[in-house]
């Protein structure tokens, strides 16, 4: 079944967590927008099937206490973001 | 999977019944611990330590993508939760009367950490029988919330004539004849047909196959919202039903709210199945065929608007 490895990763593709990557993004964005140790992350590689959407993109939620959510969007892999990357995502 | 906490979605109009449930849950000798999310503090009072307040805060996670909505929310609530692992048996997400299930179901599929840690474990409704019938004329989120249900909780049914209930159960099924419904007063109901249902596990849907393959026979249509279920008395081509189900998904992905399906693929000793929320899918094969065994294959949509002939003329297409 070796065809199916390609179509179960772009139809059937759910999160595989990468935790190691996840949390390098996790401190980078931490560190490029300087908020407090009670502010959450999320940190998503999303590649969207919507004709609508870009294709693989990382999205950073930043949940600060007492604040509304706020989305970074990363038009990379999760492996290439880097700490610049955040801080342009930033830019309004 | 084992040591993932269960997390169960209840949703229901206004007024329901979600808190009599609820509290019922809460309350019962079972010598387990659950945690209760909920939007509002609702009508009565639950009293219990690990009642959690959300501010359901819907975020989409790519421009207009109905497909790609998460709630924020949640995503906060559950990693305090988690934080606190091993007091609590299981998590309970109650939405508001109003909710649309789906950017909750689909924040277990998006959200890397979540899935880390939680699993989905059903969709619970509860549904008021006198006053459903009326609901799904007037309320797209009535229909919605029938449509994601895995589990259906028919409440008050005392107020209303046996005739009027095997209506509004008739009702229930022209939308989603695959739930289990079950007719109750004050949500009378025993918490192992509410609780760990495991309705998303691929392994449970291969359990449930006699039931699955049967035909649903409703004398009602909805004009909106139906189920198409389209089978194939023999196996399908992976190179036909692999592009065809991942382009129905794209196309479609925003009208359908559930899907699921067992196929046999040739030369393959286990079946595929697969479930999905919207656009989102997870498959992969699970449990052997057994010598001899007949191999079939059907797939079930549950959307608005769909193209039933289309749909059945693809499927149908795929055959190998």
């Amino acid at each position: 079944m070796a065809f199916l490895g390609a179509f179960m990763r772009s139809t059937f593709g759910l999160p595989k967590p990468d935790r190691q990557g996840i949390d390098r993004v996790k401190d980078l964005a931490r560190t490029a927008l300087q908020v407090s140790s009670e502010t959450a992350f999320a940190v998503n590689e999303i590649a969207c099937n919507d004709p609508g959407c870009p294709g693989i993109e990382t999205v950073i939620l930043v949940m600060e206490p007492g604040k509304k959510t706020r989305a970074l969007k990363v038009p990379k892999p999760l492996d290439e973001v880097m700490e610049q990357d955040i801080l342009a995502a930033l830019e309004p | 999977m084992t040591d993932k906490i269960p997390v169960t979605v209840l949703t229901g109009y206004l007024g329901a019944g979600k808190t009599t449930l609820l509290n019922r849950i809460l309350t019962e000798q079972h010598g387990k611990k659950y945690a209760v999310i909920v939007n509002e503090f609702g009508e009565i009072g639950i009293d219990n330590e690990l009642v959690v307040g959300a501010d359901e805060e819907v975020f989409e996670m790519n421009n207009g993508c109905i497909c790609c909505t998460v709630r924020g929310d949640l995503i906060r609530i559950l990693d305090g939760l988690m934080k606190r692992k091993g007091k609590f048996d299981a998590i309970i997400v109650e939405t508001t009367g109003l909710a649309d299930p789906a950017p909750v179901a689909q924040t277990f599929f998006m959200d890397q950490d979540v899935s880390d840690t939680a699993r989905l474990d059903a969709v619970v409704t509860v549904a008021d029988a006198k006053w459903l019938s009326d609901r799904l004329k007037d309320a797209p989120e009535a229909k919605n919330q029938i449509a994601f249900a895995d589990v259906i909780i028919l409440n008050k049914i005392d107020l209303v004539s046996e005739t009027e209930l095997e209506e509004v159960e008739a009702r229930i099924r022209a939308i989603n004849p695959y739930a289990k419904v079950h007719r109750t007063q004050n949500c009378a109901i025993p918490i192992s047909e509410v609780l760990d249902r495991k309705a998303f596990d691929l392994d449970r849907i291969i359990a449930l196959e006699p039931d699955f393959l049967e035909e649903g026979h409703h004398h009602h249509h909805d004009e909106e919202m139906q189920s198409v279920s389209v089978a194939i008395d023999g196996e399908v081509d992976p190179q036909k039903f692999m592009p065809w189900i991942s382009n129905l998904t794209q196309v479609e992905g925003p009208n359908i709210l559930r899907c699921k399906g067992i196929v046999a693929f040739p030369d393959e000793p286990k079946r595929f199945v697969f479930q999905g929320v919207h656009m989102i899918l997870d498959g992969d094969v699970q449990g052997e065929w057994k010598p001899g065994e007949k191999h079939t294959s059907k797939v079930v949509f549950i959307g608005r608007d769909l193209d039933a002939q289309a749909i059945r003329e693809g499927f149908l297409a795929c055959a190998a």
